[in-house]
């Protein structure tokens, strides 16, 4: 306890703040609001979903499923006629594609191989070295937010 | 009457206490005027709730508090600075602020001087006790929860507030006493 704690002190400000009026906003606050507010209402000319009327509610249900309705069929039908005309540009990119596949797969099996020569210790210096490189990015993040967020957060 | 009319009206209601309100927090009077813009901006947003919900005018003022605390801690670095500089001058205290009119003609004036000097006195102290003061005295709020908005220590808290009650009675003395009157 503050020895210097005076309660009296504390009861007469207490009062004194308590009983102090409104202060009188200013003359032009409200004109100055309304326009803010028309601004706002010209930009967002819907309301919130939850202050619609229940008819318009039901009335937009009804209307979003049959766009998505028809945006369905549309895509299957479009997706028909793409097939197509399209079939033949797929087969050369899905050349391609077995051609990468088949690069990959090569790699895939020497890298095995040589997991298979070296053994055990090669998969704990690649493991070590991967915990090591993240731990570096890690620890970079953190110390560099930590020392910007401190510098921010002064003291009330 | 249309939705603007009646946001207007409601607006007339309440904009004396969230202008206050956030007044005392921030005390400059443009800040303030923003401020209380942006409540009633918010509360235009909710007004089908708020419309004639008796618990609008609590509403109103959680929103000014919390937004005038957010302006002070967004601006806290420029704040603390000028007020350890100016801890008598705070920025916007120059503007003269006017009081609600009086419910009764017959108010006394010597009423009127001395919540008048107080208000100046309060709004001269340096905004890391005027803040928590006002929080504390007018806002109804305790320490433990004035702590956790500011950010700060419970024993600051504390602190803060006693040093502002302290600077008050020395910067207002007997003004303070109910037998006050101003000299002739």
């Amino acid at each position: 306890m503050n020895p210097d704690f005076d309660p009296n002190l504390e009861a007469q400000i207490d009062r004194r703040l308590k009983e102090l009026p409104e202060l009188a906003a200013p003359r032009g606050l409200i004109e100055r609001t309304m326009k803010a507010v028309a601004l706002t209402v010209a930009a967002r000319p819907s309301r919130s979903w939850s202050s619609w009327p229940l008819g318009w509610r039901l009335a937009y249900v009804m209307t979003a499923l049959c766009a998505l309705g028809a945006l369905f069929l549309g895509w299957r039908a479009a997706a028909t006629a793409l097939a197509a005309t399209t079939a033949p540009a797929l087969s050369r990119w899905s050349g391609v594609a077995k051609c990468v596949w088949a690069t990959l797969e090569s790699l895939a099996a020497a890298a095995s191989l040589v997991m298979h020569h070296f053994g055990y210790w090669l998969a704990v210096v690649g493991l070590l070295g991967a915990v090591a490189y993240a731990a570096c990015i890690g620890f970079g993040t953190l110390f560099f937010r930590y020392a910007f967020a401190s510098n921010e957060e002064s003291h009330l | 009457m249309t939705d603007a009319q009646q946001f207007e009206a409601f607006m007339r209601n309440y904009q004396n206490m969230v202008f206050s309100t956030a007044m005392r927090l921030v005390g400059n009077l443009a800040e303030a005027e923003d401020i209380s813009q942006e409540v009633f901006l918010r509360a235009f947003q909710h007004f089908a709730e708020l419309r004639e919900n008796p618990r609008a005018p609590g509403w109103l003022k959680t929103v000014a508090v919390n937004l005038s605390l957010n302006h002070l801690s967004r601006y806290r670095s420029r704040w603390s600075f000028f007020s350890d500089l100016f801890p008598a001058n705070e920025a916007g205290e120059t503007a003269e602020v006017e009081f609600a009119g009086p419910d009764n003609v017959e108010e006394d004036l010597t009423r009127a001087e001395q919540r008048r000097l107080i208000e100046q006195g309060l709004r001269r102290l340096p905004a890391s006790q005027r803040v928590p003061l006002v929080l504390f005295h007018m806002e109804g709020l305790k320490y433990e929860e004035i702590a956790a908005r500011l950010g700060i220590s419970l024993g600051k808290v504390k602190t803060d507030v006693f040093r502002g009650r302290e600077a008050l009675r020395k910067k207002l003395g007997p003004v303070l006493r109910d037998d006050w009157r101003p000299e002739a």
